[in-house]
């Protein structure tokens, strides 16, 4: 009895492993879950990086639902998504830009060179609004709904797959919602 | 050799110092300084991980530090400054998470594979003792050595 328990041992101790590796391999610990989802934006009072004399605060993200996307001119990542992001607002989805610890010069430049696909872009060059959020790196993605609450958080670059997958579904879900219950800007 | 030994010295001395970069904090006391460094120690790194905010180079790290130091300053307890990292970054970010039952494993896996590994070598130690043949088992011994030997002889 006790002589077959010792032979068994290796095999028990090779299932432990496999189980372990089975769940923890793969697994994309870089991306940490929002400490914000289904919370309230933010509040926050911040300039238009087109307009600095224009004040933009979390009210005026509400009414309908919208990706936030945060961005900044120093992140290579975010040339990356640019191009998305532009065919996206083409096909109506409402996208508002953080523009995160940059130069308004250089950013308004970046956006006059590549398009600017944001309905709003919020200026947050001491990145408060950021911090607030829980950004720890650009870029990143949020999808809003229409009472302001953030419904999902994505890090990393947006690809069309994670559109697709991801992204594209929940916000689809928001704006029929909204559309039903009548909630307009 | 002298010289060597100073450069290693030195080298150790500057690793050390576990406060990655060097950014000027004024403090207006000592128990605050002292805050300060219990709870940038406890803080992870959300960027680059497995660092402590201490330790680390990243920007959101020296974000995270020049927050904690205006909390300290606003007279905020170490729990108070760690909720409201814990509110923006997840519990991901204390290295000290909350007891219940997610951490449970966390918390007393340690202990209970060290208290199994205890137990089981006093286990080990543990002398059987010895118990006496019976009669019985006397006699049957005595028969199977004088077979042993009678073959013995026989071969």
């Amino acid at each position: 009895m006790k002589r077959s328990l010792i032979f068994a041992l290796p095999l028990l101790v090779f299932f432990a492993v496999a189980g372990f590796l089975w769940q923890a391999l793969g697994k994309n610990t870089e991306v940490l879950p929002s400490a914000l989802i289904n919370q309230s934006f933010p509040s926050f009072q911040l300039t238009s990086l087109l307009d600095a004399q224009q004040i933009i605060s979390d009210q005026q993200l509400q009414g309908q639902p919208a990706i936030i996307n945060v961005w900044a001119t120093w992140c290579p990542s975010c040339l990356v998504e640019h191009p998305l992001l532009n065919a996206l607002a083409k096909e109506g989805v409402r996208i508002i830009g953080i523009n995160y610890k940059d130069d308004r010069a250089l950013a308004t430049q970046y956006l006059q060179a590549r398009g600017n696909p944001f309905a709003q872009v919020i200026f947050d060059d001491k990145g408060n609004l950021g911090f607030d959020l829980g950004v720890y790196g650009a870029p990143e993605t949020y999808i809003v709904d229409a009472k302001g609450v953030i419904r999902e958080r994505f890090v990393g670059v947006l690809t069309e797959a994670v559109w697709r997958q991801q992204l594209g579904p929940i916000y689809q879900q928001l704006v029929t919602a909204t559309d039903v219950s009548g909630v307009k800007p | 050799m002298k010289r060597l030994l100073s450069v290693l010295l030195s080298s150790g001395l500057l690793m050390s110092a576990a406060v990655a970069s060097i950014d000027a904090y004024e403090f207006a006391s000592d128990q605050q300084r002292q805050q300060f460094y219990r709870v940038i120690d406890q803080l992870r790194c959300p960027k680059c991980q497995n660092q402590n905010i201490a330790g680390s180079d990243a920007p959101i790290a020296k974000d995270i530090r020049e927050r904690t130091h205006a909390l300290i300053a606003q007279g905020k307890t170490d729990a108070e400054i760690i909720t409201f990292m814990e509110a923006r970054f997840g519990e991901f970010v204390n290295y000290k998470p909350a007891f219940r039952p997610s951490t449970w494993l966390l918390w007393l896996g340690p202990p209970l594979l060290m208290l199994g590994v205890v137990a089981w070598q006093w286990r080990k130690r543990q002398v059987l003792p010895s118990v006496p043949l019976t009669a019985e088992e006397q006699r049957r011994l005595q028969q199977l050595l004088a077979q042993v030997a009678a073959e013995d002889k026989s071969a």
